[in-house]
């Protein structure tokens, strides 16, 4: 009996060992670059459809997010199935997953899939920091990637002086105006603070919230107002000196910007004072329904606007000039981005495919018309893309090349601040609006985590 | 060749091999995927780490910071403190008390027992956002209080005032949770014996008197069993926070677990993530034997 316990704690202590060092961190070695050198590069820096690769007998899977359903079959409509159609003799599975967190676990695991579909720039950074994704540069030299994209979403995927991501949309915060609302009460759209502050009022005297927001099912949605109101009011110059730490964000104008956002949310402008206890999903309907004059949002709701409520009619513009001399500005962002995962069998398949997504310009094309997908940043969307949408949208992406091609463009946090400072942000700006936080303490906060990444390194390249 | 004492003691250890090896499976599960990822938590409780990537070793840094500089970690602990009073109380008391009379009950006895029950079945993340929608302050319950008349319920924020938010998503746990204690104790009352009441009865005892001398005593192994299961749950609670307001307002609502989910997925800290769930470990633990000493003092169990 003796020498069974013995044999049996033997075995339970290898267990535990085992399964320790399974689950720990940084012990899984990554899968060699076992990619075939021979794949030829497909359609290089062609803005017309990939050829059909050579080789065959390859296997890849993508990760993509999805938190919508109905995405599921536009997906397979306008990407999946032009995908294996263009790589007839590989083999290509599409995983869908609805949260990031199962993702991350995959990767810190060993395994995971070959391409990743993560959230933002912020995010690569933290997987390459980790060694999860594959520097790109080798295959941006063999495919042009840098003559592909706009200049300004390319330089989001670098890391410490690398390329590890590249953007798969670009959006921006706007201001939508319900017209409806405008029109019944013979309102003028604003042009400058001034106005705004004026409109703002005189739809307070009607009843009407002025600007719908609210936040309760995600803090984080305040990201929205304080890009805009720090790019919008600080202006790009400034608020690109607070982010590269030539300048303090308890100076102005980047004070001021904050300070605007936090007066007028505790005036009852934005979200009624009653943002933390509406959603997202209540804010648009506020707006939709004509309770709400207007609403700062991205351009991605625009969509969510004309399937959901038809019946509304509304109107984009960028933010009315803030401060005098800024300028009107639209914070630009790249939304999700692809990346390859270290632990890839087939880093060159992958890139190949990567190649594909941003060079099949007219199935590309045919996804953003007819499926309602954001546009890739890259340099073959250009005004005339859009024929063929709703005309509302046609405007809007009007609104936002326009700006883009003047330069008026200003940094979203997603994008373009420090994860860590993006996170603080997120989580206390709504203590600044309920007061338990002043807006020195939280810029205070804000400068220490953005002095840490410019320090290690961690900053994102701002354009 | 053996002698017939050793043929003997041979049989003798094969007896008592065999009860161990129809356990061996289960404990083996049991160190695979709970014994190795819980000291796996606590090893990597020492370490800087991303959740991704290499972990670096900072020996207590991570409980330093906790117990030092994290201001949320104090806030998330006093709302598990004041969950854990909430549900210590609220429900334990009312499915009892409910309990009592739906067993004295003769017609429809089934039919409450279901009707009580039912939100227990439904899933958090359906009653979170049904609950939510109630809470609305422009289509919600708030549009039932103006039509009365009650003007200061019309214009409160339940889920986005600081001062209410954590009550009223507790409000709504119970909603879901009281039942099921229900009708954990109307089980247990079923299993005392009736000549109890009987003779209680007969020596002309009241209805209190039957409930303090008889019920509560005949039932007090799931009283004991329902009070150290709160206790942990209290602790490890974490959906209906998730689902209704994500730890907001203002870290208003934020509890132990959603701050470890926070950590863990979306600052990327998942070294200090798991100092966090080793810290929620202890407090479960310590408050586990509290809970059972003091139900031993009081009689709800055996010494």
């Amino acid at each position: 009996m003796s020498k069974c316990k013995r044999l049996l704690a033997l075995l339970l202590v290898s267990l535990v060992a085992l399964t320790a060092c399974n689950s720990g961190g940084g012990t899984s070695t990554p899968a060699p670059d076992a990619g075939s050198s021979e794949s030829a590069p497909a359609a290089e820096g062609s803005t017309e459809d990939a050829g059909t690769p050579s080789g065959g007998g390859r296997t890849s899977t993508i990760a993509m997010l999805s938190i919508l359903p109905e995405l599921m079959e536009l997906r397979a409509t306008y990407v999946e199935e032009p995908l294996k159609a263009a790589f007839p003799d590989d083999t290509i599975n599409f995983e869908i997953y609805t949260d990031r967190q199962s993702l991350q676990v995959q990767i810190a695991g060993g395994g995971g899939p070959d391409i990743m579909d993560l959230d933002g720039p912020t995010d690569a950074v933290e997987f390459a920091k980790a060694g999860r994704i594959v520097d790109l540069d080798k295959y941006a030299d063999q495919y042009g990637w840098s003559d592909i994209f706009y200049e300004w979403a390319y330089g989001t995927g670098f890391y410490s002086e690398k390329l590890y991501s590249l953007p798969n949309s670009f959006e921006g915060m706007v201001f939508y105006y319900n017209t409806d609302v405008m029109e019944a009460n013979g309102w003028e759209k604003a042009t400058n603070a001034e106005e705004l502050v004026a409109l703002m009022q005189k739809c307070q005297d009607a009843g009407v919230i002025p600007m719908a927001f609210g936040n309760s099912n995600y803090q984080g949605a305040v990201d929205w107002l304080y890009s805009t109101f720090t790019s919008c009011y600080a202006g790009p110059e400034a608020l690109k000196a607070a982010l590269q730490g030539t300048a303090q964000w308890t100076d102005e104008p980047v004070r001021g910007s904050i300070q605007q956002m936090v007066d007028w949310w505790q005036a009852g402008y934005i979200g009624d004072k009653k943002s933390q206890a509406i959603s997202n999903d209540d804010m648009v309907a506020l707006f939709a329904s004509g309770k709400a004059a207007m609403m700062i949002d991205g351009t991605w709701v625009a969509t969510d606007l004309i399937n959901t409520y038809p019946d509304c009619n509304w109107d984009v513009e960028l933010m009315p000039e803030l401060r005098d001399g800024v300028g009107r500005i639209l914070p630009l962002a790249t939304g999700g981005v692809f990346a390859i995962n270290t632990n890839s069998g087939d880093h060159d398949f992958a890139a190949e495919i990567l190649n594909w997504f941003f060079t099949s310009i007219d199935r590309h094309q045919e996804s953003v018309v007819d499926g309602s997908f954001q546009p890739y940043p890259v340099k073959a969307v250009t005004a005339d893309f859009f024929t063929g949408l709703d005309e509302r949208l046609v405007d809007m992406y009007g609104v936002l090349m326009d700006a883009q091609a003047a330069g008026n463009v200003g940094y979203c946090s997603w994008t373009f601040y420090p994860s860590d400072a993006r996170v603080y942000m997120n989580e206390n700006t709504d203590g600044l609006f309920l007061g338990s936080l002043t807006v020195d303490e939280y810029l205070t906060e804000v400068q220490g985590f953005v002095d840490k990444a410019n320090a290690d390194g961690t900053a994102p390249v701002l354009p | 060749m053996s002698t017939p004492s050793g043929a003997a003691a041979g049989q003798r250890k094969k007896r008592n091999i065999v009860p161990y090896l129809f356990v061996l499976p289960a404990f083996l599960i049991h160190v695979c995927i709970v014994t190795g990822p819980s000291l796996s938590t606590l090893v990597m409780s020492f370490f800087e780490w991303n959740g991704l990537g290499d972990a670096k070793f900072i020996g207590l840094r991570n409980f330093a910071e906790i117990f030092t500089t994290d201001k949320v970690v104090r806030i998330a602990l006093i709302n598990n403190l004041k969950w854990l009073a909430i549900f210590i109380t609220v429900p334990i008391i009312l499915g009892f008390i409910v309990a009592i009379l739906v067993s004295r009950t003769k017609r429809f006895q089934m039919l409450f027992r279901t009707v009580y029950f039912v939100p227990y079945v439904l899933s958090a993340a359906v009653v979170g956002k049904i609950w939510t929608a109630y809470f609305n302050p422009y289509y919600g319950i708030n549009n039932l209080f103006a039509a009365m008349g009650l003007t200061g319920l019309a214009e409160t924020l339940w889920i986005g005032d600081p001062a209410i938010a954590l009550y009223s998503v507790a409000f709504v746990d119970n909603w879901h949770w009281w039942g099921f204690v229900m009708v954990m104790f109307m089980s247990a009352l079923q299993q005392v014996d009736p000549s109890l009441y009987e003779s209680a009865r007969v020596d002309g005892v009241n209805r209190f008197q039957e409930i303090f001398y008889i019920s509560i005593p005949a039932i007090k192994q799931t009283i004991a069993f329902m009070l150290i299961m709160t206790v942990m749950w209290s602790f490890l609670t974490f959906d209906y926070v998730y689902v209704m307001t994500y730890g907001g307002p203002a870290n208003s609502t934020e509890i132990l677990a959603t701050w470890i989910y926070k950590n863990a997925f979306v600052k990327y800290n998942a070294g200090y993530a798991n100092a966090l769930c080793v810290v929620q470990s202890v407090i479960c633990i310590g408050f586990y034997y509290l809970q059972r000493f003091i139900s031993k003092k009081g009689g709800l169990e055996e010494e």
